[in-house]
């Protein structure tokens, strides 16, 4: 059989063979055979754009009808097949096959994002529909300096991707990158866009996220006007900016909507939450196995006492109790919310009281675990949350065995580890690794928008400022 | 790449499983419950002058009983040796790093304390912090006894001695300012003295050092006085009683700050004289006598009053430690500080010391004297 034949009724039903949900609808008097899926296609369209002309022309009006608008006339066997797995509608007449773009079932409403909540600011988030997203964008950006690039993945399943970006703001190298690895994408089937990012980024070992990934508009425009770039994945709420720095999973938008002072203290208080995630249970370990020297005085009668009835040593008292509260919120994450709430109580009290009576955790632990469980819900990003809460389990075990020098040990290889790390070749830690200290006040603190000159040096735009006025 | 990246870490997961199996993981673990954690080091000399040490643990009874501080004693010829007979008493193993105090009976500084400083300094383990205490009597009776509102007796005293310390009641003397005093030329060390007296423990004094020998005490009531000579004082209060002409009652000062001033002179034939200017500011938290406090003019009475019986007390204490041939206040630091190296050689500040002429000239002001100056005497009449 040839590769591309050219297109005929019959090669397209042999196609479709045993595909009963396909309608086969026959015009005999008008010479013409309309092929869709039923479940793609909205019905009142094609009442409108196709059966109510149909019943009023003749079979020698057909010609013209058919050169006109919403027909576009498609001599390749495989855009055909396509475009009725897309949801548009085929006609056959006279040897010419015409596609016409009906799709229409329901998508989700837009909805307040679940992973990504705030407390002030707009509440919608991107839905599954590519174009709903686009549309979220677009109302939010209106600008025809916006564009739009349209790739697909895929090879038994073309997905639809959109390269999104501001043109003249953004730098062009990156789009570059970003359509070749795109391209270079040669899989069966990406399903979801943190499916596709894996694909993409730099370094496919590294437990951190490369690129943000958000399912909140607001964010998508602030980094598209800030020059990143953006891509929607069809069938993904979730949608992907980049390059990204590691500081960029540690902002809220809550943060700019908020007056710059509390921005500042709850952004400051994040990469307070990050520090004590990662470190507070393996200082605890440290501690307790070699460094007494450092507890208080009056800490020391407290800790023995709550140690003392505990018979395991403090690294796998921790890791167990770790363990524990990872299975908790695993748990909590994949139960529905009414049986959710069950697992908190449970949680709570069994964990929290009956450990302890029973003797096998020290309360201190309990309070060092849940406070660094608590603080890794802190950082808005979920999958850096979970990168980082990965991360502490690392760091326990190596405080178990060298104490405080294991824990310089792994946080010297997580920093050395940082820095080795790129997103679309720009470094991950960028105000810091290559130091633009004029960054920082957009980093590390949430300045007040008359110190927002300019935008994010990772960007590497030729746009720089953004804030023009005096003040 | 990928492959290469697998492969580094493979190496890396056999190099940390190796290093990790060498370096014998669980030897140098002390895992808090497992330690008998040493909270003060106690000295005193037995009947055949030899060394008897008495440690305080930090001590939990077995199956998660309350923390309690538990007393273990030994003869030994030195501390070391004194772990060593100590551990045979415990079932956990004895550890330093959390020493807060060390008290030596007034018997064993008699005997000069030079080598058992030396082993605290020694011991990286044991901070430079820990503090240095003279007990006046026994250290084992003083540990051993219980006193009813403070359940932890180590503890207690450790306490004691922080909070005069912060009051400037006490100089703060620990390992590291003890073993400065002693090693650097023309200054002698002191360490607080303190005594059972009762239901509780009190400060006795000041216990005074001639190189690392113990030679005598200061009462507590110079205390403020000898604080005043060594550095800048803040924060104090004082208590003075006047018995001059004219002057009666006392006077307490509050939120006493003082500076001093050096001058050393020398003598025609030889000798030195010291002065010591005083700057003393307070305000007058009670006054119990029959000056007036509303006329500025009699607030000088009293303030030269206050100037009289500190110069007055604080050369008397001087004269203690003359008498004493212990250099305390840090005089020979003053005519070191005035001398050539070659000339601070050649004295003999052992000797000279006793014939140096000490002189203390206080100025005394008075910041306030209270919002309300004087209550006036209620009219029978009303």
């Amino acid at each position: 059989m040839k590769e591309n034949p050219a297109p005929s009724l019959e090669y397209i039903l042999h196609e479709f063979d045993q595909c009963v949900d396909l309608i086969h609808r026959k015009f005999p008097l008008l010479a013409a055979d309309i092929l869709y899926f039923d479940h793609l296609i909205d019905k009142n369209e094609l009442e409108r754009e196709i059966l109510q002309p149909f019943a009023n022309v003749q079979a020698d009006e057909m010609g013209p009808l058919l050169s006109g608008s919403p027909f576009n006339a498609s001599f390749n066997s495989k855009e055909i097949v396509l475009g009725i797995l897309k949801g548009d509608a085929a006609i056959f007449h006279d040897s010419c096959v015409y596609l016409v773009a009906l799709y229409g079932p329901s998508n989700r409403s837009i909805e307040q994002s679940e992973t990504e909540t705030v407390i002030i600011g707009p509440h919608d988030a991107f839905t599954e529909s590519a174009f709903t997203n686009l549309s979220l964008i677009r109302r939010k950006l209106r600008s025809s300096h916006l564009k739009v690039i349209q790739l697909s993945v895929g090879e038994v399943v073309k997905s639809d991707v959109f390269v999104l970006f501001i043109e003249g703001i953004v730098n062009m190298e990156y789009v570059n990158e970003m359509i070749k690895r795109i391209r270079d994408i040669e899989v069966d089937i990406i399903s979801d866009s943190n499916m596709l990012v894996q694909h993409i980024d730099d370094y496919p070992n590294t437990i951190f996220p490369l690129f943000l990934t958000t399912e909140r508009p607001d964010v998508i425009v602030s980094k598209l006007s800030g020059g990143r770039l953006v891509v929607i994945m069809d069938e993904s709420p979730s949608v992907i900016s980049g390059p990204t720095s590691l500081f960029e999973f540690f902002m809220s938008p809550d943060d700019y909507y908020q007056h710059w002072v509390i921005g500042t203290a709850t952004r400051i208080l994040r990469y307070i939450a990050f520090v004590i995630t990662i470190t507070f249970t393996a200082i605890y370990v440290s501690i307790t196995t070699y460094h007494y020297e450092m507890i208080p005085e009056n800490l020391l009668y407290t800790l023995i006492e709550s140690r003392s009835r505990v018979p395991f040593p403090p690294v796998f008292e921790a890791l167990l109790m770790e363990i524990t509260i990872e299975l908790l919120r695993e748990a909590g994450a994949r139960l529905p919310s009414k049986i959710g709430q069950t697992i908190g109580i449970v949680g709570g009290i069994v964990i929290g009281q009956a450990a302890v009576q029973a003797g096998l955790t020290s309360n201190i632990l309990i309070i060092a675990v849940a406070l660094s469980a608590i603080a890794s819900f802190v950082i808005p990003s979920y999958v850096m949350s979970a990168s980082i809460r990965f991360v502490r389990f690392f760091l326990i075990i190596l405080a178990g065995i060298w104490g405080n020098f294991g824990l310089m040990i792994g946080i010297s290889v997580i920093v050395i580890h940082l820095t080795k790390l790129t997103s679309l070749g720009s470094s991950y830690i960028t105000p810091i690794a290559p130091l633009k200290v004029n960054d920082w006040r957009d980093i590390f603190i949430r300045g007040p928008f008359w110190m927002l000159k300019d935008r994010p040096s990772q960007s590497r735009t030729r746009n720089k400022v953004r804030n023009k006025m005096k003040r | 790449m990928r492959d290469l990246q697998l492969k580094r870490f493979v190496w890396l997961l056999v190099i940390l499983g190796v290093v990790v199996s060498q370096t014998g993981c669980a030897r140098s673990q002390r895992i808090l419950e497992k330690l008998a954690i040493n909270h003060t080091l106690g000295y005193d000399l037995d009947d055949d002058k030899q060394l008897y040490v008495t440690a305080a643990i930090i001590n939990q009874g077995e199956g998660g009983s309350e923390v309690k501080q538990e007393l273990i004693s030994t003869e030994a010829d030195s501390s070391k040796e004194a772990k060593i007979k100590l551990s045979r008493q415990t079932s956990r193993s004895i550890v330093n790093g959390q020493i807060r105090n060390t008290m030596y009976s007034i018997d064993v500084a008699r005997e000069g304390i030079r080598k058992l400083i030396e082993n605290l300094v020694r011991d990286p383990s044991i901070s430079p912090r820990v503090k240095i205490t003279i007990v006046n009597g026994s250290v084992k009776e003083l540990l051993e006894s219980k006193f009813p509102d403070h359940p932890n007796t180590s503890q207690y005293v450790d306490h004691l001695l922080q909070k005069n310390w912060k009051n400037q009641n006490i100089p703060q003397v620990n390992v590291y300012q003890f073993a400065r005093d002693y090693l650097e030329d023309g200054v002698d060390p002191v360490a607080p003295v303190v005594r059972k007296k009762g239901d509780s423990v009190v400060v006795d004094g000041l216990g005074l050092f001639r190189d690392d020998k113990y030679v005598g005490k200061l009462s507590p009531d110079y205390n403020m006085l000898f604080a005043m000579t060594r550095g800048k004082y803040r924060q104090g209060e004082i208590y003075i009683k006047l018995d001059q002409e004219k002057l009666d009652g006392s006077v307490m000062l509050g939120t006493v700050s003082s500076d001093k001033k050096f001058n050393v002179r020398r003598k025609r034939n030889g000798g030195f004289i010291v002065e010591l200017f005083l700057q003393v500011k307070g305000d007058i938290m009670e006054y119990s006598g029959k000056v007036p406090l509303d006329n500025p003019k009699d607030i000088r009475v009293i303030e030269n009053g206050i100037s009289a019986y500190i110069s007055g007390k604080i050369e008397k204490m001087v004269n203690i430690m003359q008498e004493k041939r212990s250099d305390n206040v840090g005089l020979g630091k003053q005519v070191r500080n005035r001398l050539s190296y070659a000339e601070w050689k050649r004295l003999n500040w052992e000797k000279v010391y006793p014939e140096v002429t000490f002189r203390c000239i206080v100025h005394t002001k008075i910041k306030s004297s209270g919002e309300i100056l004087e209550i006036p005497p209620q009219s029978s009449e009303k």
